[in-house]
This record gives structure tokens, C-alpha cells and sequence, in this order.
């Protein structure tokens, strides 16, 4: 390989992120298939996805993809698509999977599977060996303006050979404005280029043909030769302007002449409609492939890192502009007659409104829409649901909510266990369906919207529900809860704890899911997300999980409270309410404290015992915020509060100080620190601390 | 001449100990520090380091002495330790300290294991000794001492 290594490894980088575009690709045009075989428009996505797999791979030394790509290409013809109607989705579908496989191999540098199966599926389509196709020919038209046929005239005048040449663009290039920059600068190179189409500059992203008017000293071989641009240049066609213009002629004769010439040149060039195979692979390279680019024009690859580092110097920003605004505020004690006191007022007014701007936009660059991530799940659902013999619609909605593209990222697994979970728990078989009196084919939507300032994710089923009493039962079973503690659950209390560790209610367990790993795993991730997830379910009816995370982990509201002299904040978006109890509200119920909200019994909890060092004060009245967190609400004591405000978020990068307990920290204007508590984190630290010795 | 090792001295205590100048980072007063619930024993907690929020380690703690007054002439070290910034609190640090090879001794051997294999070398400067410190070993150590705690805070609580 004549790359340096950096190169190399930057080029492999950027195939395993297209390639894995590709995949999607196939993955949802093999499902396409699958319902529609005849489906034509699909095949050819397909290919033209294959091909540029082959390609790359094949660039970047990946020798066993790019072989298995070449012969997943000869089968997806029209041809062979309508001999095999029924088993070539099943074949793209087994080679995304097979290529997934290979991809993750060559990634981790192991030695890849071998692909055999793929082979055989391949090798079966081809017992009957579909004919080659011809190429098509090119559909130059060759239609100079006014001037270029002026200019072409003038050239052939001065006894130059001028020739149309027409350069076919390979349609799978990743970068059409770059193709066609190559392609134009090996004209260059050939001869003079008296008219070119399309002009320069005004490239489309779905340019396939590129014709030029060469004038040149050089034969129509040697032409052909220097415009084979390998990997970009497909095909090239040359012919002779056919204009023989008379050096006496006038400008109107020229014209009158060149313009029959292009006539002539029109005509002359093959019409392809007129060979059956031969326009699905002349207009493949053509407009269709248009708009697979036509996404990716105008759009910058950048390194999310970049992007963080802007986020982060906005943040730092915006500290910097409360610490303005505190000397500005204290400027205005000490002078309140000063007139300069307008004139700083206006520039922090305009440089906050700029500032606000300035967060929104970074913040719109990390966002992305959820489709990204809905895209799997067709696939997926339908997997386990051949697999357990369902019959089972995707409904997908809301796909065009943004979301921060870390958060999307980091919720593609614990997102695609619930979907699973749903198709094959929650769904019924068809039989089991319609003796339920429900129709055969099982529905699972899912659904994204924003709700405030966070973006909700729901995954419903219509299936058969949860059955409260089993997850009891189970819990009670595992000890995680006592038969009393168990009647005293409410059903939304109840219903979570099939997000407690090891519990599954799956009678049977499956590949799929029901390994009692899982919701589990879900909820810490969601967790870790300062996210949350909660779900309703109606036996019979189905159920609906909800996932709750944040637009964004840059910033959050805040509310800010004191204990002991110690600042805190949690966020604003878990706080349900603040109320104010005394002593005398509190009561004691086992190892819990709790108090009396209206109707409701919640948890207290002191924030003053994370801090045994401190000597706790006991104070009559009590502040108590209460957190909603996972559908569970609890109260937490405080000393007082400070006020809401909105903060930039700090990892505590080092990790002398992760505390399962601190989610982040933030610097206020005055520099102080702030502590962003995990609050479900803390309530259940807390918990685990019996009152009396935490007194003691 | 051997070139001179130039060391950042600060009090511990009666103490002084020093730390390789190309580590330290800068010196700064003890500003507020924001303790961190459930953090290991050893951070006091984090401080704001001009828009870093960096930890703070006691040394002080670490050598002992339980709970130290705080006064005017404490410092917090600055050091970068493994591409990470971590505070020191110190008693005083003011001064850097040219020792020559040739005055540094090794250890001695009741140092180089056990729990006091912190120590690189003892650094003689006219009639004073300073302690040279590795500080990987000084923090792995909380490290271990940290581990124990848990298994400690533990027990009572499965109880």
C-alpha cells in the first residue's frame, strides 16, 4: 500500500463509517425487497451500495469483503431478482449481517468469518448464470451554447482537431465535485477544453456525464487514455466534431452550421431506451445516484471532539458572563448615579442575547435527528419475529426530533433491548391474538417528541401487557422484596421492578431477550444519561415503555439549594414541587423516614447525612424539595434554597472524584463549584444508611 | 557538574518535602473547597481552578496528621500527574530548591517497600533534609487505603 500509515488508518476510519451507512442501506432495501421483490428501484440501490462497499474495501486492503461485495454484485440483477423473486432479499439481508460481521473483525484487526453461507446462497441464485450485461452506451447530447460552437468553429478554422468527449463518472464516488474536478483536470491535460458540461462550478451532485468540447493536437486514443481516471472515470466516448466549417463562412453560417452539427450529434448518439438491459445501468450512474449524494452535499464531516471544544469554550463563556454581570451588579451599588451604568447594562444585554445564540447554534450542531437511530429497529423487529413465528408491523413516528448526537448514540442499544423486548415478549403469536379477539399482526410503534427540555422516546406494544402479579412474585422470589413491603407497592412501583437486576418475567428463556440481563441495563444507561425510563402497561392491551432523556448534556436548569453551608443542585426538570414540614411531620416507618404529602406517603431524605463530618443541626421547619425521578417521588430536606439558574455542566474529569453520587459539577459566577447531585443515586445511598446509626 | 536537580519545597508539618519543578504546575492560595459526598477520605474535595474543576488531595492527611488548622500561609500545589491536574494542600510552599546530585541520597531500605516506598530520595541542603516524593505512589497508596474504606463502609451497611 503506498499510503503512509496515518493516511491509512484515517482512510479505513472513513470507509467503517460509510460502510456502516452501506449496511443500513442494504438492511432496509432487503426489507423493501422482501415485500415487494419486483421492486426494481431497490435492487439497484442495493447494488450500487454493494459496489461501493466492493470499492472501498477492496482500498483499503480488505481483500475477503471485497470479494464476497463482487459476488453479492453479480446477483443483484433485474434477472436474477425475478428467476429468485422470493430468496434475494434473504440474501442481501444475510450478506448485511455477513459484512457486519466482517467489518467488526477487520476493525478489531481479527481474521474475518469467511462468509461461506453467504457464498452458497450467492452460488445457488447463479446456477442459472444470468447473461452478462453490455455497458451502455453514453448519452452525450453535446449541446454547446451559442459561443462554445463559435469557439469550436474558430478552433477547427486554426486546423486544431476538436473532439466531444464524454467521460462517464463512476456513480458510486463518495465525493461527485472531487470526481468531476479529476475527470475536468484530465481533460485539461489532453488538450484545450473549448466547452464543458456540466460548466464548472456548477456541479450537481448527481453529475454522471460529463461532455467537454476538447480541442487538441492529440488522436482520439490517446484522448481515451489520458481521461481513463481509474476509480472515477467509467467509460469514455470520443468522436470527431462533426462540423467542417469553411474559414470564409460568417458568423450566422457558423452557427446555422453547428447547431445542425448538434442536431446531427443528438441523433447520432445511441438512443439506449431502445436496449432492454441497457438503461438500468446507463441511468444507475445518473440521476438516482443523485440522491444518494444529495444528502451528504453542502454537509461537513467533522470531528465531534471540534465541536466539543467549542461547546466547552461557550460554556466557559458563559461563566464568564455571569462573572461580568456580578461586577457589573456590584459596580452599580458602589455608583448609582454613574452614568456609564446604562451603557454596561446595553453590552451585557447584547452580549448575553449574542451568547444565548451563540450556545443554541453549537448545540444545533451536535444534534441529530432520532431517525438515525429509528433505522435499525425495521430490521430488527423483523428478525424476532420470523424468528418466533410473528406477525409484526413497525410503526415509526417523530423521526425528525432532534437529539444530541452523544445521547443518541449512547441510547442505540438500551432502545433497540426494548424494542426487542416488546417484539418478543410483548407481542403475541397470531394465534394467541385472535383468540384474544385481537388481529393477527401485532403493532409496536415507536414514537419521539420533545417534551420541555427533554426528548421523550416511547416503544409501545399492543401485546399482551405485564402481568403485575408474576414480577411480584418473582421479586418476592429472588428476596428483593418481602411478601409485605410487596402489597404495599403500587402498580407503578410494581411495575418497576422489572428494571431491578436479574428479575425477568419471561417464562422461557430466549436468544433474543429474557436472560434476566437487560432492563436492568437499560435503566443504568439511561441513568448515566441523567435520563430516566418509565412504563405504563395494561394487561391485554399492551404496554409502553418511555424514555426520558435530556436535549442535551452540555447544560441543565438547575435548582440550586443549600445544606449546611454546602451548595447543591439538582435538576430542575426532576423537581415536582417544594413544600415546607416540620419535625413534627416527619415519622419514622422501619429504617425510612417519611412524611405526608397531601394523600401521598414519601421517603424523606437528609442531604445532611452524605456528610458525617458534619454535626447535624436540627432545624424545626424543614425546605423539602420533591423529586419525581422514575415515576417514584421522594423528598429531599434542605436548609434553604437559592434560586434556579442555568448551568454549564463539568465532568469531574478525574477520576480521584467520581462519585456515584454527583452526576457533575458547575462553576457559578462567583467561581464557586457546584455539585450536581444523581439524585436517585443519593436517595438510594441514603436509604441504605439505617436513620438511627446515621443519627447515633 | 552534574546539573542540579530544582525541586518545589513545601511544609508538611515539620517537614519539608519536595516535588520535580517540571510537575508542578503553579501554587495557589486555599480557596474554597467544594467537598464531594461518598469521594474516597483522602480528597478534601474539588476546587475551581480558573474554569477547571480540579481535586484536591490533603497532603497533610496523607502524612498523618488528623484534622490540621487551617491558617493563612496554606497553599495548594498544583501538580500534573499523568496528563491530569490534582491540587496539594500543603502548610506553606513558597520556595524551589537546587539540590545537587551529589547531595541526594537513596532511601533507605526500610523505605524502599512497605508503605513508605513513596519516598524517592532524601535531599540534603546545608543542615536541611528535604523529602523527594513520588507521587504516583503517594495517591496510589490513598488509592488502596480508599479501597479498604469501602470494604469497611460496607460491612455495617449489609448488616
Amino acid at each position: 500500500m503506498t499510503f503512509s500509515d496515518e493516511h491509512a488508518s484515517e482512510l479505513r476510519q472513513l470507509f467503517f463509517e460509510s460502510a456502516e451507512e452501506i449496511l443500513q442501506r442494504m438492511n432496509e432495501a432487503g426489507l423493501a425487497l422482501e415485500q415487494a421483490s419486483g421492486d426494481l428501484d431497490q435492487l439497484r440501490e442495493v447494488r450500487r451500495a454493494v459496489h461501493t462497499l466492493k470499492g472501498d474495501s477492496a482500498a483499503c486492503g480488505y481483500r475477503q469483503l471485497s470479494e464476497l461485495a463482487h459476488g453479492l454484485e453479480d446477483v443483484l440483477t433485474p434477472e436474477v431478482a425475478q428467476q429468485h423473486a422470493g430468496r434475494i432479499a434473504e440474501v442481501i439481508l444475510t450478506a448485511a449481517d455477513t459484512f457486519h460481521e466482517m467489518l467488526a473483525a477487520y476493525q478489531g484487526n481479527l481474521q474475518p468469518p469467511s462468509g461461506g453461507p453467504l457464498r452458497q446462497q450467492i452460488d445457488r441464485l447463479l446456477d442459472q448464470p444470468a447473461a452478462r450485461k453490455e455497458k451502455a452506451p453514453l448519452e452525450a447530447k453535446f449541446e454547446w451554447s451559442e459561443y462554445e460552437r463559435l469557439m469550436i468553429a474558430e478552433s477547427i478554422r486554426r486546423g486544431e482537431n476538436v473532439y466531444n468527449v464524454a467521460l462517464l463518472l463512476n456513480a458510486e464516488t463518495m465525493v461527485p465535485a472531487a470526481a468531476f474536478e479529476l475527470a475536468r483536470k484530465a481533460l485539461q491535460s489532453a488538450g484545450k477544453i473549448l466547452a464543458l458540461r456540466p460548466e464548472a462550478g456548477a456541479v450537481s451532485p448527481d453529475v454522471g456525464l460529463l461532455e467537454a468540447a476538447l480541442a487538441t493536437k492529440k488522436t482520439a486514443d490517446s484522448i481515451r487514455k489520458q481521461c481513463r481516471v481509474p476509480t472515477v472515470v467509467e467509460q469514455v466516448s470520443v468522436e470527431r466534431t462533426p462540423v467542417l466549417p469553411s474559414p470564409s463562412r460568417d458568423l450566422l453560417e457558423i452557427l446555422v452550421e453547428s447547431e445542425a452539427a448538434a442536431v446531427a450529434a443528438g441523433v447520432k448518439s445511441p438512443n439506449a431506451a431502445s436496449s432492454p438491459d441497457g438503461p438500468e445501468e446507463g441511468r444507475e450512474a445518473g440521476p438516482s445516484a443523485g440522491l444518494a449524494h444529495a444528502a451528504s452535499e453542502n454537509t461537513l464531516r467533522v470531528d465531534a471532539g471540534r465541536i466539543d471544544t467549542v461547546m466547552n469554550l461557550v460554556g466557559e463563556m458563559i461563566i464568564g458572563k455571569s462573572m461580568l454581570q456580578r461586577a457589573i451588579n456590584e459596580f452599580d451599588r458602589r455608583h448609582p448615579k454613574d452614568p456609564a451604568r446604562a451603557r454596561l447594562a446595553d453590552a451585557l444585554g447584547f452580549q448575553s442575547r449574542v451568547l444565548g445564540e451563540l450556545q443554541k447554534s453549537v448545540m444545533k450542531i451536535r444534534m441529530v435527528p432520532v431517525e438515525h437511530l429509528f433505522r435499525r429497529f425495521p430490521r430488527i423487529v423483523r428478525d424476532v419475529a420470523r424468528l418466533r413465528n410473528k406477525d409484526i408491523a413497525l410503526e415509526i413516528t417523530g423521526q425528525t426530533t432532534d437529539l444530541d448526537k452523544g445521547i443518541l448514540d449512547a441510547l442505540a442499544d438500551p432502545l433497540a433491548h426494548v424494542v426487542r423486548n416488546a417484539a418478543d415478549h410483548g407481542i403475541e403469536t397470531a394465534a394467541e391474538r385472535e383468540a384474544a379477539g385481537k388481529p393477527a399482526r401485532g403493532t409496536i410503534r415507536l414514537n419521539a417528541y420533545h417534551d420541555g427540555d427533554q426528548v421523550v422516546i416511547e416503544v409501545s406494544d399492543d401485546g399482551r401487557g405485564l402481568d403485575r402479579e408474576k414480577i411480584v412474585r418473582r421479586a418476592i422470589e429472588r428476596g428483593l422484596l418481602t411478601p409485605e413491603t410487596a402489597a404495599q407497592l403500587d402498580e407503578s412501583e410494581a411495575l418497576q421492578l422489572i428494571f431491578t437486576l436479574g428479575l425477568s418475567t419471561a417464562d422461557r428463556i430466549t436468544e433474543i431477550s429474557g436472560r434476566g440481563v437487560g432492563l436492568d441495563v437499560v435503566k443504568a444507561a439511561l441513568a448515566d444519561l441523567k435520563g430516566n425510563v418509565d412504563l405504563r402497561s395494561q394487561p391485554g392491551r399492551g404496554t409502553t415503555f418511555r424514555l426520558l432523556v435530556p436535549l442535551t448534556l452540555a447544560s441543565i436548569q438547575a435548582l440550586l439549594f443549600r445544606v449546611h453551608l454546602r451548595l447543591y443542585a439538582v435538576p430542575l426538570a426532576s423537581v415536582a414541587e417544594i413544600t415546607r414540614i416540620t419535625e413534627d411531620d416527619v415519622h419514622r416507618v422501619d429504617d425510612h423516614e417519611v412524611f405526608r404529602l397531601r394523600e401521598q406517603v414519601l421517603t424523606l431524605a437528609r442531604l445532611d447525612r452524605l456528610e458525617p463530618r458534619m454535626v447535624a443541626k436540627q432545624a424545626r421547619r424543614l425546605f423539602v424539595i420533591v423529586i419525581s425521578s422514575g415515576g417514584r417521588r421522594f423528598g429531599l430536606a434542605v436548609d434553604s434554597l437559592v434560586g434556579e439558574e442555568e448551568l454549564v455542566i463539568k465532568a469531574l474529569e478525574d477520576d480521584l472524584v467520581t462519585s456515584p453520587l454527583v452526576s457533575g459539577a458547575s462553576i457559578l459566577g462567583d467561581g464557586t463549584v457546584v455539585l450536581i447531585l444523581n439524585v436517585p443515586a443519593v436517595v438510594s445511598h441514603l436509604a441504605k444508611m439505617p436513620v438511627l446509626e446515621a443519627i447515633a | 557538574m552534574d546539573k542540579e536537580l530544582q525541586v518545589v519545597g513545601f511544609r508538611i508539618g515539620r517537614e519539608t518535602f519536595g516535588l520535580p519543578i517540571s510537575m508542578v504546575r503553579e501554587i495557589v492560595r486555599v480557596p474554597d473547597i467544594t467537598s464531594v459526598p461518598n469521594a474516597p477520605d483522602y480528597i478534601e474535595g474539588v476546587i475551581n481552578l480558573r474554569g477547571r474543576i480540579i481535586p484536591v488531595v490533603d497532603l497533610r492527611k496523607r502524612f498523618g496528621q488528623q484534622s490540621p488548622e487551617p491558617n493563612k500561609t496554606n497553599r495548594i500545589v498544583v501538580v500534573e500527574l499523568n496528563s491530569r491536574l490534582v491540587g496539594l494542600v500543603v502548610h506553606s510552599a513558597s520556595e524551589v530548591l537546587r539540590i545537587a546530585p551529589a547531595d541526594i541520597d537513596e532511601p533507605h531500605t526500610v523505605f524502599r517497600e512497605g508503605d513508605l516506598n513513596y519516598i524517592t530520595g532524601i535531599g540534603k541542603i546545608g543542615g536541611r533534609l528535604v523529602i523527594l516524593l513520588d507521587l504516583n505512589k503517594v495517591l496510589e497508596r490513598g488509592e488502596l487505603g480508599n479501597l479498604e474504606a469501602v470494604a469497611e463502609s460496607l460491612t455495617p451497611a449489609a448488616g
